[in-house]
């Protein structure tokens, strides 16, 4: 199976371009943060895929970690959002302005 | 190995284990103790943790040298690098929390928290400076920021707080997926995520023929992303004064010195084994076929760094952003010792952090108590602070002096020191009398850095003139409690006395 | 591109899914008749009348369940491994079983001290 290998990369880098985008253009804070999950699982993507290919472990070890750190990335974040949604209703990222002077 | 060397590893660690225990023991402490004495209870232990794992960093159990081979198979390194970051980490953390017992925006919460983070912060700044592996160094930047975007959002019933701290997770989340992106490059081109690991691999690559730098410049530039947002580099800045603001003050504090330096801390542990290759703009090829890249690009953030930081701070009118800014333009100027890959280069930026240490924690001080007993940071609150209390009004300018370089003060020691680096390499890169291009570049470089600390006068002025110039509303004497005035007064001391900086210099040297 | 090949009837798959959905999807607009009324318009035009807003605001409750249960599902990921590990051939030294067995016990320690500070804010405490 050693030719599927740089598809999943090439995978990877398509869903972390889709992330980037994403992060530009939507405006709902909770779409930004799903994006950013997709930026994280690309790395992790084409973490497992290297360490298949170069037959070295690590790979899979950051993979395990990485993911974990999304999780508690998102607990804090969902966190903040429910706080930042009691306050005014809505979580749009451009509607942040108390601070832009 | 056997069983007894496993057990052996954990003797280098042992003040993160310590600040683990101790972070365990504050929130059980928080838990189980009456609210009405948990701030105190909870601050004591929390100091006395910090200040013991201080000790251990100062005088390791086991010496330096010996654990340099890293433990956890190469994971942690202990190195001068290492051992000379954990100590601010540590002292900054003391610091803070001494801050937060003596201001009045974190005081209607349990402290045991906001301490606890406070500690889990710092702990992932020690690791980091620490790590000599990519899994290690991503575990920990990420302690770090996860801590540091709870502490932002502290304040539960302040909208501005919690703002704060959603830009600032956004952000942070974007660099560090950024940041992982690109160690999986590093990781496909070199099969290994052992930084040294990698940057041998790379230095080795780099010197053969058709060596293609572009996959490794655009990896470079994506772990950049993560490293730049801590030290809120330019083109990752834009989070940097809405969370200072926001932000209670003393967490600002504690992120622009201790997020700061983990974030340049970081930088010099990966960076490290070029310094050690004398590479500069002038002879870059010789030693580093196809990296001729790095000294430049450092040069050219340092620029945009340092000049969209002054130039943006001179229309500010809240202190706490404007010191935002201005600590911007700082990470500029500590930027411009990396376009010098020099082993005095790397000196001169951990000399130049310690100055900045003092003063900025220091300023920030000031900042508080003003909070405290006038009730906002906005540049109004300062009118007339000579006549209203002159003590901490003098601390103030000498801070601001100091932050803009003037002589006598520990500012002006380190950015002469840090232009010395510049100019020197300049003037080495001049064959006999006659100016090169690389020549012209360190100068020029040298000349925009003396132009901003210029400009940066003019706004720090601002303030120094609503001090003394200018009358507020309520002209009635302001009496501060022995802590306020005592801590203006040491750091005031502190940033006059670093002017003797022969024992900072030989600690910097030991490198 | 030659090992992309055993993704095209993947790919083939999808273009015709798609360009199915899109030609039933043009075609019943172009071909159907519409006559369009305000009956026909609401959600169930077989008789239920609809009474509220379907998009209501579930308690925020659930999204405290949900992180709580996010955090404590994810330690599973690195509890497993270490499980898979600790049992597996070829053990680097003879004691590392111990040492194995201690560092998670550390581990566990820290996930109880988390447990009872949830349990002490009232943070599993439903009502």
């Amino acid at each position: 199976m050693e030719y599927m290998i740089p598809g999943n990369l090439v995978v990877a880098v398509m869903i972390f371009a889709i992330g980037a985008i994403g992060i530009m253009w939507r405006r709902d804070a909770i779409t930004i943060f799903m994006c950013i999950e997709l930026m994280f699982n690309a790395a992790n993507l084409g973490f497992i895929t290297l360490a298949q290919s170069l037959g070295k472990p690590e790979g899979v070890a950051v993979f395990l970690f990485v993911i974990t750190i999304a999780a508690a990335e998102a607990a804090v974040g969902l966190a903040l959002f429910i706080k930042i949604f009691d306050d005014r209703e809505n979580i749009e990222a451009e509607k942040l302005d108390l601070l832009k002077r | 190995m056997t069983t007894a060397q496993l057990y052996l590893n954990c003797l280098p660690i042992l003040p993160e284990i310590i600040l683990s225990a101790v972070i365990c023991l504050v929130v059980l402490l928080d838990m189980f103790v009456p609210l009405g004495r948990s701030r105190v209870v909870c601050g004591l232990v929390a100091f006395a943790g910090t200040i013991v794992a201080l000790q251990v960093v100062i005088n390791p159990p086991v010496a330096v040298e010996a654990a340099l081979g890293g433990t956890f198979g190469g994971m942690i390194t202990m190195d001068g690098l290492s051992q000379f970051f954990r100590m601010l980490f540590l002292g900054g953390a003391a610091i803070t929390i001494v801050f937060t017992l003596g201001s009045v925006e974190t005081i209607h919460y349990r402290q045991g928290e906001f301490l606890s983070l406070i500690l889990g912060a710092t702990l992932g700044a020690c690791l980091l400076v620490a790590s000599n592996n990519f899994l290690m160094f991503f575990l920990s930047l990420e302690t770090l920021s996860l801590c540091s975007y709870v502490l932002a959002a502290y304040i539960k019933h302040q909208r501005l707080s919690a703002e704060a701290g959603l830009k600032y997770l956004l952000y942070g989340a974007v660099a560090s997926g950024v940041m992982v992106f690109g160690i999986s490059y590093f990781y496909g081109m070199t099969g290994t995520v052992q930084i040294n690991g990698v940057i041998n691999s790379v230095m080795i690559a780099s010197s053969m023929p058709g060596f293609n730098v572009v996959p490794f410049l655009l990896a470079t530039v994506l772990v950049l992303a993560g490293l730049g947002f801590k030290m809120a580099m330019v083109p990752f800045q834009s989070w940097a004064p809405d969370v200072y603001q926001g932000a209670p003050t003393p967490v600002t504090a504690f992120l622009s010195v201790v997020s700061k330096g983990a974030g340049f801390a970081a930088l010099l542990r990966v960076t490290l084994p070029f310094f050690a290759t004398n590479a500069t703009v002038a002879n870059a090829t010789a030693g580093l076929a196809g990296m001729a890249h790095l000294p430049v690009l450092f040069a050219i953030l340092a620029v945009a760094t340092m000049t969209f930081g002054n130039l943006v701070a001179l229309r500010q009118t809240d202190v706490k952003r404007l010191l935002a800014y201005s600590s911007i333009a700082h990470a500029g100027f500590l930027l411009m010792g990396m376009s010098v890959f020099q082993p005095d280069s790397a000196r001169a930026i951990m000399f130049y952090f310690f100055m900045y240490f003092v003063m900025n924690l220091g300023a920030f001080w000031v900042v508080i108590v003003v909070i405290n007993r006038i009730g906002g940071s906005d540049l109004a609150h300062f009118r007339g602070l000579a006549y209203r209390n002159w003590k901490l009004a003098a601390a103030m300018f000498i801070f601001l002096i100091s932050l803009t370089g003037i002589p006598p003060t520990a500012g002006f020691v380190a950015k002469l020191i840090l232009f010395k680096v510049v100019i020197s390499a300049g003037i080495s890169a001049m064959q006999g009398a006659v100016m090169t291009p690389a020549s012209w570049f360190y100068f020029g470089l040298a000349i925009v850095g003396v132009i901003n600390s210029a400009i940066s006068l003019v706004y720090y002025m601002k303030i120094m003139r609503a001090m003394a110039f200018e009358r507020s509303d309520d002209s009635s004497r302001l009496d501060l409690n022995w802590v306020e005035a005592g801590y203006a007064m040491a750091f005031a001391a502190a940033t006059v006395g670093l002017l003797y900086f022969e024992p900072i210099a030989n600690l910097v040297n030991q490198l | 591109m030659e090992y992309l090949h055993p993704y095209i009837p993947i790919l083939m798959i999808v273009v015709l899914a798609a360009a199915f959905a899109v030609v039933t999807i043009i075609a019943s607009a172009l071909i159907g008749p519409h006559r369009p009324g305000r009956v026909k318009a609401l959600p169930y035009e077989s008789g239920m009348v609809p009474f509220h807003e379907a998009n209501i605001r579930l308690p925020i409750k659930f999204y405290v369940v949900a992180l709580l249960f996010l955090l404590f599902d994810v330690e599973t990921v690195l509890i497993l491994t270490w499980a898979i590990a600790f049992r597996a051939p070829g053990a680097p030294m003879p004691g590392f079983q111990g040492y194995a067995f201690l560092v998670m016990l550390f581990f566990m320690i820290i996930l109880v001290i988390g447990l009872l500070y949830e349990w002490r804010k009232g943070a599993l405490k439903w009502t």
